[in-house]
């Protein structure tokens, strides 16, 4: 059959007449049906191309298309498949294209297709079950391209920037604005804290291990340079590489393995040296994962740690803390608060010999008995501490004495026996031997009392009118 | 040597404790010597001058 042509003419298809509309065009053999009208010499027509069912095509072991010709495979389930032919392959042998008028293609052509050219597909968009990534095929990073480490063993990211490589699974980083007033280096890698906020991200500041409010934020160290008032990534958990981790940008030396913590002296700085409670706060950074000058390792696992009254199950009241607190249980709030303790002395006089005490007469008491004298029966104090409250009780065994007032006094010598009175703090002046018995605590006192201070009561008895007789007085004394 | 005296002070009577003829303490003894109100410690003997 000799094949029938078409002439284009200015872009617009036209015929000579109707007659000419039967054609084989573009050398389709089997034109099937055609409709159509011819207005004003332009077609207006359907083609029906070659078109077999799948059975067909694939059972078709004769048919090559010509180089163009167009196939279609009814896949017997509302679709149909392209093919173009080549003159040379069967059906079989030829790719699926895409296309309008319902023809489609499975990935495998598309992905097939691709082989032969970069591997790349540009997309808006795609849904899989699983993206798996070719462990053995080597690949630069970029800006948000994920490429496998095999080394590293993971997938690397590229962040914003382009100066970091995120290891998928094993680094976080926070993109954070550098607050310090100085343009950050990576080659430094500082420790920052969290001091505020600023453009909806976290504003960093250099954080040191001197006290609580420096230290408690500390959030990661720097990953990349991050000019003042800028923003940059941090890398809060992970492994960050090449960098200088012998120690000597700190003026230490650091090994394979250390510890490294925030340092207390130097802002921003990191430290092998472990700090205590007296020198600073114990802020883990990380570990030397290598030490070396160039191709350094740290991985960062910040640990700030918790300050005493930070804990769940405590209470630790900065209104009445004050020295020598102790946590002590409360089991009726279940909470652990500080609380005073400390130790009792117990001073007496007239405890082996009862006294009766004479008029307008200066008595001394401590250890046991009393005397005119100081420091005779003077305590040593055997450990420095503040006379918080003293508690007088006596028992008159004897005749009670009338309501006149004695004044009790402690005196202390801040040198011992043998020194001057340092001070003589007067408790009452008001206390009474008109009752058999009768105990009287004296509280929010603050009397210092140094280690070997020695310390007595002072007991300036009034003139009676009736003497009490026979009387032993006692002094609770409660240190802290 | 552990001695006192009994000294009368303002229309009452005191007791002088000493020891080797130093005064250790004073005492309320009574308003009347024949209605003690203490008890002279054990052990001292009643100095005489």
């Amino acid at each position: 059959m000799t094949p029938y042509k078409l002439k284009i003419l200015n872009g617009v298809l036209k015929l000579k007449s109707f007659a000419d509309v039967v054609l084989n065009i573009f050398g389709i053999k089997d034109l099937g049906t055609q409709t159509g009208n011819v207005d004003n010499g332009l077609v207006d027509w359907s083609i029906q191309h070659l078109t077999k069912t799948t059975a067909q095509w694939n059972a078709d072991t004769t048919t090559i298309l010509l180089k163009g010709q167009l196939g279609i495979e009814d896949t017997s389930n509302a679709t149909y498949k392209l093919k173009i032919g080549n003159g040379t392959n069967l059906w079989s042998a030829l790719s699926y294209v895409g296309g309008g008028g319902g023809g489609s293609q499975d990935l495998q052509s598309v992905t097939d297709l691709g082989a032969t050219t970069t591997n790349a597909i540009n997309t808006a968009g795609i849904t899989s079950d699983y993206l798996q990534l070719d462990t053995t095929a080597t690949n630069t990073n970029a800006v948000g391209k994920v490429v496998w480490n095999d080394t590293l063993g993971t997938g690397e990211i590229g962040l914003k920037g382009g100066n970091i490589n995120a290891k998928l699974a094993q680094d976080l980083y926070a993109r954070v604005v550098n607050k310090t007033s100085q343009n950050l280096l990576r080659a430094n890698y500082q420790a920052v804290k969290v001091q505020s906020a600023q453009g909806q991200r976290l504003a960093v500041n250099f954080a040191q291990a001197n006290n609580d409010n420096n230290s408690a934020d500390t959030i990661g160290i720097v990953a990349e340079n991050i000019n003042n008032n800028q923003e940059g990534f941090v890398i809060t958990v992970g492994q960050i590489i090449n960098i200088n981790t012998t120690g000597s940008l700190q003026g230490e030396t650091w090994a394979d393995g250390d510890v490294l913590y925030l340092s207390p002296t130097t802002a921003g700085s990191l430290t092998n040296i472990k700090p205590n409670g007296s020198t600073g706060h114990i802020i883990v950074i990380g570990y030397v994962e290598y030490a070396h000058q160039n191709n350094g390792k740290i991985y960062v696992k910040i640990m700030n740690g918790w300050e005493l009254s930070e804990l769940h199950d405590t209470f630790i009241n900065p209104a009445t803390l004050t020295n020598n607190d102790a946590l002590i249980y409360e089991s009726s709030t279940q909470l652990w608060k500080n609380k005073q303790i400390g130790y009792t002395l117990l001073f007496t006089a007239g405890a082996n010999l009862l006294i009766s005490p004479a008029d307008a007469t200066t008595y001394y008491f401590g250890s046991g008995r009393n005397s005119i004298y100081t420091p005779d029966h003077a305590v040593i104090i055997p450990k420095a501490g503040t006379l918080k409250s003293i508690s007088f009780f006596h028992v008159v065994n004897s005749t009670l004495g009338t309501a006149e007032n004695s004044t009790l006094s402690v005196q202390v010598r801040n040198t011992g026996y043998s020194g001057s009175v340092s001070t003589t703090t007067q408790i009452t002046n008001t206390y009474k031997f008109n009752s058999t018995y009768n105990s009287t605590m004296f509280t929010g006192l603050n009397i210092d009392l140094p280690e070997g201070c020695a310390v007595d009561i002072k007991w300036l008895t009034p003139t009676w009118v009736t003497n009490p007789a026979q009387i032993q007085i006692n002094a609770t004394l409660f240190i802290v | 040597m552990f001695t006192y005296e009994i000294k009368q002070e303002n229309g009452k009577y005191n007791i002088y404790y000493y020891i080797d003829n130093k005064i250790e303490t004073i005492e309320f003894y009574a308003y009347d010597l024949s209605n003690p109100q203490a008890i002279i410690r054990y052990g001292y003997k009643q100095k005489i001058n």
